[in-house]
């Protein structure tokens, strides 16, 4: 049955419509990525929207290129400008730059990108296999495991992406939460927080938010930076130098691939995480004489990264197919566009339509192949998409973010919603605040509503099974746990210990 | 203004923010005790999540502002009249900073766009007017210029999406 679903889903993504909107998809993804200030998780953001007329699968299609491109595109503005084009490719700078200072600008893009490709393919091979192992323990979750894994989640997200200060991000997510509760209540259909409004009874769309949140603090952010970069000119490919440099390697590409996996699986933990962790490793294991290269164009450091931020890709939809559960901030909106076009995500999957599973697959390998063909003939002009003026790409940018907002209901409240949660973004961002558990909230707040409210109508209104199934004891200890060793009471109790 | 005055300020609206939920939760915990729903138990109410949430909000945002008024040597009290002060001169001296106020002016237009021109015209006036607008409040080059990427701008946006993607635009 597998080998079926997989022969269908190459037939759709080989149709040639299909075809050509993953090119083209590819193509806006990298040019996102390249752009610094435009990040993966705007860039799918604002096509989820722009893609609510096409068919369904050419729309999955569109978006997964998306993501694949928007999160490589980055490496090459980190190789020749020294400024990440996103997030995940911090670590690229490192030793991309000094690389390209040296005059091999072309052979660091063209390990990034290959490196990228191969991430990206590697993490198509645990999606396969995990998410319905995944999925099967899913199965065994009741209201109760629900309730507990998007709090686990919110909690876990917040933690890893406000780092120094988790409060921050729990408050984030607890804000989420509440703007979740907006509108008719999923179980009893009372209105809630909508003071009369028809418009909020419908409860507050995930799109709109998410561009808001996600979109509108980075165009606010231009008007008052005035960036003077200097881009150093991209040289020669060196194609075979770089396939031998990966072969000689490989070991660094496979661990790099299964760290950036492990990282994406983690709620809320992104490609950036992914690919510092990789760098890391691949430094820390590096002999005694290597190691004093890194950070000084040292190949192998591009390697690493760029394989770990990719593979997180697929790491961060494992969670995303089997639990509902998004692993990074990108794969959050991914699971909103999913859900817009139609897919319930979550244990069920397999069962309902087994088929997604595979296309997702398919559609990933594709992508990246496509977007390393893509992102090799754009790094010639590169140097050109890098000179483009911000100030008359923001406002287009906006334009863009209202027609987002306004396709998914063909409502202008939504482009409302859209603007007031950018000004809510920028207040946050402002405020070292991270917006993605502010959205995980928003997505997991019906879900978390819904099944502690319909659990407790099963138990009469007891909260004991809460401390008597297995699972849920599992989520409760690491829940407590994590909230006490953040909160630094562990610390406080061992400094107690030896004052003692 | 040091960092952690205006993360203060911020935690008093979390805090009122997370009293106001916890309130309105219970007001919908009321409606709903009352007829015609008749849901008096309170656990299984839609107004119990919004008061947990409301609740949680409030006790993070105290810890948060807990860690804003911490410094080295001084009071809990002592610290908070000193961000006060601070908070005063800040926005003493903010409201003639000529960055912040520009700033804010490019998001004035954002929202005359998307809440007054986006009502009153269609979408491809307002939106040429908007960008035009814009680009010249941020001086993004020649004024000819300007005018020539805020026509070609909507008249690709309204092609793309009209025409290409087959989708109403306002």
């Amino acid at each position: 049955m597998a080998f079926e679903y997989i022969g269908t889903a190459f037939m759709t993504a080989l149709q040639p419509f299909n075809l050509l909107v993953m090119f083209l998809s590819t193509l806006v993804g990298l040019v996102m990525g390249v752009l610094p200030g435009l990040s993966a998780t705007m860039a799918i953001a604002l096509l989820t929207g722009l893609t609510y007329n096409f068919p369904t699968q050419t729309a999955i299609i569109s978006l997964l290129a998306i993501y694949v491109g928007s999160i490589s595109g980055g490496c090459q503005s980190a190789i020749l400008l020294n400024i990440p084009g996103t997030p995940a490719s911090a670590a690229t700078a490192l030793d991309g730059h000094p690389m390209a200072i040296q005059g091999k600008g072309g052979l660091a893009i063209f390990l990034a990108t290959t490196c990228s490709c191969i991430g990206t393919l590697l993490s198509v091979v645990f999606v396969m296999t995990l998410t319905p192992l995944l999925t099967s323990l899913a199965l065994k979750f009741t209201s109760w495991e629900f309730f507990l894994l998007s709090i686990f989640g919110i909690l876990i997200c917040g933690t890893i992406t406000a780092q120094a200060e988790p409060i921050k991000g729990w408050i984030s997510g607890i804000l989420g939460l509440i703007v979740a509760m907006v509108g008719l209540d999923t179980v009893d259909t009372i209105a809630r927080f909508s003071y009369g409004n028809v418009n909020l009874m419908s409860g507050i769309q995930l799109i709109p938010v998410m561009i808001g949140l996600f979109g509108f603090p980075e165009i606010v952010r231009v008007f008052k930076r005035n960036l003077d970069e200097e881009i150093t000119k991209a040289s020669k490919f060196e194609v075979k130098k770089g396939f031998s440099l990966i072969g000689k390697r490989i070991g660094t590409v496979i661990r790099s691939a299964c760290i950036g996996v492990g990282v994406g699986i983690i709620p809320g933990v992104g490609e950036d995480t992914a690919g510092w962790l990789s760098y890391w490793s691949t430094k820390s294991l590096a002999p005694k004489e290597e190691k004093d290269t890194f950070g000084k164009g040292n190949p192998h450091g591009v390697i690493a990264v760029e394989t770990g931020n990719n593979a997180c890709i697929g790491g961060a939809i494992i969670p995303v197919l089997s639990l509902a559960v998004p692993g990074s901030a990108p794969a959050a909106v991914l699971l909103a566009a999913f859900l817009m076009h139609g897919y319930r995500p979550g244990p069920l999957l397999m069962t309902e339509s087994p088929e997604f599973l595979y296309n997702v697959c398919i559609y990933l390998a594709l992508a990246s192949f496509s977007m390393w063909l893509i992102a090799l003939l754009l790094s010639k002009a590169t140097v050109r998409i890098l000179g483009v003026n911000k100030k008359y790409l923001m406002p287009i940018v906006y334009v863009l973010c209202v027609i987002g907002s306004y396709l998914i209901n063909y409502n202008l409240f939504d482009v409302k919603v859209m603007f007031v949660f950018g000004l809510l973004g920028v207040v946050l961002t402002s405020m070292k605040f991270p917006p993605a558990p502010f959205l995980l909230g928003v997505i997991l707040g019906p879900m978390l509503d819904s099944n502690l409210r319909r659990a407790l109508k099963l138990s009469n209104g007891s909260f004991a099974p809460l401390f008597t199934r297995p699972i849920c004891i599992f989520f409760l200890i690491l829940i407590v746990f994590m909230i006490l060793a953040q909160l630094g009471v562990f610390k406080f109790l061992k400094g107690k210990r030896i004052a003692d | 203004m040091e960092s952690k005055t205006k993360e203060m300020v911020f935690s008093f609206a979390l805090i009122i923010t997370g009293i106001y939920v916890a309130i309105e939760g219970y007001r919908i915990y009321l409606r709903a005790a009352s007829a015609p729903y008749f849901i008096t138990d309170f656990s299984v109410s839609p107004g119990f999540i919004p008061v947990i949430l409301g609740i949680a909000l409030l006790l993070f945002s105290v810890l948060y502002l807990f860690s804003c008024l911490k410094a080295e040597g001084k009071s809990r009290g002592e610290v908070l009249k000193m961000r006060w002060s601070e908070f005063a001169a800040w926005m003493k001296a903010n409201s003639r900073n000529k960055d912040i106020a520009f700033t804010i002016g490019a998001v004035i237009i954002m929202g005359i766009y998307t809440f007054v021109l986006m009502e009153v015209l269609s979408f491809w006036a307002a939106s040429m007017i908007f960008l035009a607008a814009l680009f010249f409040y941020l001086r993004s080059g020649k004024w000819w210029k300007n005018l020539i990427v805020a026509v070609v701008g909507v008249i690709a946006i309204v092609i793309v999406f009209q025409y290409c993607f087959n989708a109403a635009l306002p």
